[in-house]
């Protein structure tokens, strides 16, 4: 007996289980039909007839009951939500709360949904791209009647799935019915422009790819072209009719065409007017150029100002050669400080014998330094282009800014002359009473590794933006001043008051924290990754890092609020730590 | 002290020098303006809109309710007059409307549109359900459950309403969408296969697209007044057409009155107006 009880008795608590979760298991009961009594509701106040809004209510509540749902957070808010409306004093309280309660409603259904985003892009991507195939394969065979009927076996298997890109993806969804409304005034035509075809349908196909690869429609660009390229191909056209060969000049800019649907995404964010004037002016000039009486002279002219309003793109932010020289100067400046100072403190204490391991420190720190230049020049240049290096210069610039804060802070408080000594001496005593020469070394090739990392940081936000002349003419002018001040301080160094020359400092610092944190926010705006709210009446300026909109700026209050709130504490700590020496 | 006064001096020259320096080449370089205007604020125009859709959608309610009662009262001749101008309401806030997966399928699927779905005929419900009855085979008796069943979808859709969230996004590709319907099925007459109804449709869908462009229509003269011109201009051309089409009591004309060359002249105008009428995305840029 015992023995075939046995497996019932391990059964038992397993039917048991399952019996417990076959509630949790089972799909969330259909709440549709509640959303009529919310209508009722509606319509009634709204028609002013409150009693029969009541008894709409009335009805939700029995009918909400009736259902017995577990209690939970969503089921809360419905509860709450239709308490409110049922306890409403006037007809817009309400209508409120019951807002409010087909939004919990709703909510509560999704919460029962498991989650199928990336299923349903999948489905919709298989759904239509054969009919998305067919468009393409027509219009390779210069098909115009093969075409309409390939438009329209999509048009009408869109229409059935268009709610899936509808509902993840509004900005895909708005471009793909706008390719689709050119497409289709291209086919309207007795002879389709094969071009303007080729270039929607292109657009077409690479908006309905990124979507179902969950790519944002907002910063989709291709890898394959840029700006550059377009400002090749306008080139290349202008050179054509220089040289007496509109035909040539008139490839070019078809080839611009069929370019262009990757890079418009990211002239219509910098330029909306540009973008509408590409669009319409270059079909026309390609057009133009191929009639035998074309005016060519007048077609140059309109080839080379939209070369030159693309051109203006490229330059969004520009950093001047004195940008580029300060940074090495501030950090070299840093650097030189703290060697000389160690150089001097070792004269005074009479251990010249150390200064090689100083110097050979900050020679390590050199190389470090160049060594950590050029991973960051091979790692972060070659590979991202485009977007990427937008994002990459946006974001590095944030960084670079609150190291900068830091810095600006650390400084600051070296400005006064108690805590630039107590520094100082804090550091020798260390490296000397250890009586290792390593411990030297290192505080020399640190400092200057960390101020030349530093400085690499900075450059490869700064380099980007601007002409490689004026990039090396800064950094020349920056090293002969620090040439001089080396030698200034090599004689000198003693002598000098610190503390005045660290508060003049940091506050160079802190203006150009000011300027970075205003163009990486800018630059972040422009690449979609930051919202922006325009500022009107604001005036902007790019070369002290002013921009009319309301993040950039919060921001710079922000970085003005931290420096301010740093300050009172250096203040606070200094004024205790002298009176608790006093 | 001189002495340390004098290196001091020295030194902080320099440095404010260099940063001077950045200050005179504000005015020297010439920057061009930055090239992009930030983001606008667009909150109150999509609140506009939404109380446009919703309002729509109760008028849509409210008549559906009229039109069920006409069929289940078995007044066929009142149900045909309504069924027009009930739908009005739903074609304008489509980009709304269509919101809901299974609502909009279940209140205003064709036959075709079921069967393209790959599911039979017992599948199909809504309003084009009962067009079938009513015009086709000119009787209610037996529609009485579809009649039911859409003032519930009706409703549903119309709290559900409450839910949606409107954007920018989704009002400037709304009405390229209803350009888009209005191309695709009403001009070709497959949208009211039974009633012939479909200029009413038309009608609709282009209110419901100028609508959209007359909320964003100020903001788009900020930024290009030509666009807006166009815009106007195309909408006149289209209207202009539609108005030859009116009937004395201010309905349409039926489809099936309408010659080839009358239809391709209205898909030429609507074609036209679609080109512009896309552009007006600029106003969230």
């Amino acid at each position: 007996m015992k023995a075939y009880l046995h497996p019932f008795k391990l059964l038992l608590p397993a039917l048991a289980l399952l019996l417990f979760m076959a509630p949790l298991v089972h799909a969330a009961p259909n709440v549709g039909p509640l959303y009529i009594s919310i209508t009722d509701a509606i319509l009634s106040t709204k028609k002013g007839e409150p009693a029969k809004a009541a008894e709409a209510l009335e009805k939700f509540a029995h009918d909400w009951s009736a259902l017995g749902l577990e209690s939970g957070k969503e089921t809360d808010h419905i509860e709450q939500a239709l308490d409110r409306a049922l306890n409403s004093k006037n007809d817009e309280d309400r209508l409120a709360s019951l807002s409010e309660l087909s939004k919990s409603l709703t909510a509560y259904e999704q919460a029962g949904k498991p989650d199928e985003e990336e299923s349903e892009r999948q489905a919709f991507f298989e759904a239509v791209s054969p009919a998305v195939k067919e468009i393409g394969q027509a219009i390779d065979q210069n098909d115009p009647a093969a075409v309409r009927q390939a438009y329209d076996r999509f048009s009408s298997k869109w229409t059935r799935n268009e709610r899936t890109v509808r509902e993840y993806d509004v900005a895909a969804y708005g471009q793909i019915e706008t390719r689709m409304a050119f497409i289709r005034v291209a086919l309207a035509e007795d002879e389709p422009d094969l071009n303007t075809l080729q270039s929607e349908y292109a657009g077409l196909e690479q908006s309905i790819r990124n979507f179902s690869d969950g790519t944002a429609a907002a910063p989709a660009r291709a890898n394959v072209a840029s700006i550059d390229t377009l400002l090749a191909l306008l080139e290349k056209s202008e050179q054509q009719i220089k040289e007496g060969n509109p035909s040539g000049a008139s490839d070019a800019l078809k080839e611009f065409i069929v370019v262009w649907p990757s890079v418009e995404g990211e002239i219509r964010t910098k330029n909306a007017g540009l973008y509408s004037k590409i669009e319409t002016d270059i079909p026309r000039l390609a057009g133009a150029l191929t009639r035998p009486s074309a005016d060519t002279d007048a077609v140059l002219h309109d080839v080379d100002q939209l070369h030159q309003q693309i051109g203006y793109l490229q330059e969004k932010t520009n950093y001047t050669a004195w940008d580029a020289a300060t940074i090495l100067l501030r950090e070299g400046l840093e650097a030189l400080l703290i060697i000389s100072a160690l150089i001097a403190f070792l004269k005074k204490a009479g251990q010249t014998r150390f200064n090689k391991y100083i110097y050979a420190g900050a020679g390590a720190g050199i190389l470090a330094s160049i060594g950590a230049a050029v991973l960051m020049s091979t790692l972060l240049y070659s590979s991202t282009i485009g977007t990427s290096r937008e994002l990459m210069e946006g974001w590095v610039g944030l960084i670079a800014a609150a190291m900068m804060l830091g810095v600006g802070v650390w400084l600051h408080g070296k400005s006064s002359a108690d805590a630039w000594n107590r520094y100082i001496s804090k550091q020798m005593d260390h490296a000397l009473s250890s009586q290792s020469i390593w411990v030297m070394a290192s505080i020399s090739f640190l400092t200057v590794f960390r101020e030349g990392a530093e400085t690499m940081v900075f450059y490869a936000g700064l380099a980007p933006n601007m002409p490689a002349s004026r990039f090396l003419f800064g950094i020349g002018i920056a090293l002969a001043i620090l040439v001089a001040v080396a030698v200034l301080f090599m004689k000198a160094s003693h002598k000098l008051p610190m503390h005045l020359f660290f508060g003049a400092a940091s506050l160079l610092i802190y203006l150009l924290a000011f300027k970075i944190v205003g163009a990486s926010i800018h630059t972040l705006q422009l690449t979609n990754v930051l919202p922006s709210h325009f500022i009107a009446g604001m005036p902007a300026s790019s070369l002290i890092g002013l921009y009319p909109s309301i993040e950039p700026v919060a921001a710079q209050v922000l970085l003005i609020g931290l420096i301010a709130a740093a300050s009172l504490y250096k203040k606070r700590t200094t004024a205790r730590t002298a009176a608790s020496e006093a | 002290m001189k002495k340390q006064v004098l290196y001091t001096s020295v030194l902080l020259t320099g440095l404010l020098l260099s940063a001077c320096g950045q200050d005179d080449s504000v005015s020297v370089a010439a920057e061009p303006a930055p090239a992009d205007a930030p983001a606008v604020d667009l909150s109150a125009e999509v609140e506009q809109y939404k109380e446009f859709a919703v309002d729509q959608l109760d008028q849509f309610v409210i008549e559906t309710e009229k039109f069920v009662n006409a069929v289940k009262e078995g007044d066929i001749e009142k149900a045909k007059a309504i069924y027009p101008e009930a739908r009005m309401f739903f074609e304008r806030s489509e980009p709304i409307a269509e919101s809901f997966g299974d609502l909009d399928p279940q209140i205003d699927a064709r036959l075709a549109d079921v069967q393209d779905a790959g599911e039979g005929e017992e599948e199909w419900t809504g309003y084009h359900r009962i067009e079938y009855g009513l015009w086709e085979e000119n009787k209610t008796a037996g529609y009485e459950e579809f009649a039911d069943q859409l003032i519930a979808d009706a409703k549903e859709l119309r709290a559900r309403v409450e839910t949606v969230e409107v954007t920018p996004d989704l009002m400037t590709a709304g009405a390229v969408d209803l350009l888009n319907e209005v191309s695709t099925s009403k001009i070709t007459g497959e949208e009211e296969i039974y009633s012939h109804t479909d200029l009413y449709d038309f009608k609709a869908n282009i209110e419901g697209a100028e609508e959209i462009f007359r909320i964003f229509e100020s903001k788009i003269k900020e930024r290009d007044e030509s666009l807006a011109q166009n815009i106007e201009d195309k909408f006149d051309k289209v209207n202009t057409l539609l108005a030859k089409y009116e009937t004395a009591d201010g309905g349409y004309v039926s489809y099936e009155e309408l010659t080839p060359e009358d239809t391709q002249e209205l898909a030429s105008a609507v074609n036209q107006l679609g080109e512009p009428l896309s552009q007006m995305g600029i106003v969230i840029e």
